[in-house]
């Protein structure tokens, strides 16, 4: 199948939105178009589903938005969508939704390298920014593997 | 009055070595005397000087006062082990750290594998100034 091209604009992914299910319901709906944030679309390049123009290649893609890309959250995103889980990525954040409608948030996820420190005022920061009482934890091993756990808060 | 006797870090009664946080608690609360090898009457002040001591004893402080049930965490990979229902097996195994502190990775896997072996989870309890917080981690498979 012919890839979809994709346009560049104010370091977003824009494309029409009759592609919306042909790149597996990634990225945000704004009226006429799909808006896909740097790691949405770097993942639609390394499945083969869109081109940009000058960019050929996962690797060529990373060159030239590495100062706009986030790693770990292109990882927990691409482990998760490729489980069947339905994401998006909104400014900081990593959601994970119930299902495709996109509706019911299940978690914001917060993702770290496992040989980085896991700092606790950063992560009830996080926390209290969205109002949240739980979030999930992303650990990326370098294997690339990543294991998930709930922080939830608790009133005792 | 319990007059408890404190000699290499412990605390004795006769020939039984008490729970330390417990003694403590007793400590303040006025029950109990405790006096060194030398015949020295200690107040709590003298352990509480401990940065790490003062942050254990005030997590078992607050929980015991709430209500819950305090033992040693050591064989879970914790500081302590916390039963909501003493007749049943406790549910978390507490960590109390300061909000300022940082954890290291390998540390919170191993703990959170012991935890969840055992069919527990690491509690972390926060302490920032006077104020508590409580994190309860549970591994997710997605």
């Amino acid at each position: 199948m012919e890839k979809i091209i994709v346009k560049e604009f104010n370091n977003k992914f824009i494309l029409n939105k009759e592609f919306y299910d042909r790149i597996g319901k990634t990225g945000k709906m704004d009226k006429d178009y799909i808006v896909l944030e740097p790691e949405e679309a770097l993942y639609c390049i390394k499945k083969g589903w869109i081109k940009l123009e000058g960019i050929n290649n996962f690797l060529d893609f990373i060159k030239k938005y590495k100062n706009i890309l986030n790693m770990k959250k292109f990882y927990v995103f691409e482990d998760l969508r490729n489980k069947g889980h339905y994401l998006d990525i909104e400014n900081n954040s990593i959601i994970l939704y119930a299902d495709y409608k996109k509706e019911k948030v299940l978690y914001y996820v917060y993702p770290i390298y496992e040989n980085e420190f896991l700092y606790i005022k950063d992560i009830l920061n996080f926390m209290d920014s969205k109002n949240l009482n739980k979030i999930l934890l992303a650990i990326i091993d370098i294997e690339n593997n990543i294991v998930y756990y709930e922080i939830n808060e608790l009133f005792l | 009055m319990k007059r408890v006797l404190y000699k290499d870090n412990v605390f004795l009664s006769e020939d039984k070595i008490l729970f330390f946080y417990e003694v403590l608690y007793l400590l303040e609360k006025n029950e109990i005397e405790v006096y060194d090898e030398k015949n020295n009457k200690l107040d709590i002040n003298y352990f509480l000087k401990d940065e790490k001591i003062k942050l254990y004893y005030d997590i078992y402080k607050y929980f015991r006062e709430k209500g819950y049930y305090l033992g040693t965490g050591l064989k879970f990979g914790g500081i302590f082990r916390i039963y909501e229902n003493i007749k049943e097996h406790s549910k978390w195994v507490a960590i109390p750290i300061n909000i300022n502190e940082k954890i290291d990775i390998y540390d919170f896997l191993a703990k959170n594998r012991v935890a969840h072996s055992t069919r527990k989870r690491i509690l972390y309890c926060v302490k920032d100034n006077n104020n508590y917080r409580f994190l309860e981690i549970r591994w997710k498979k997605l």
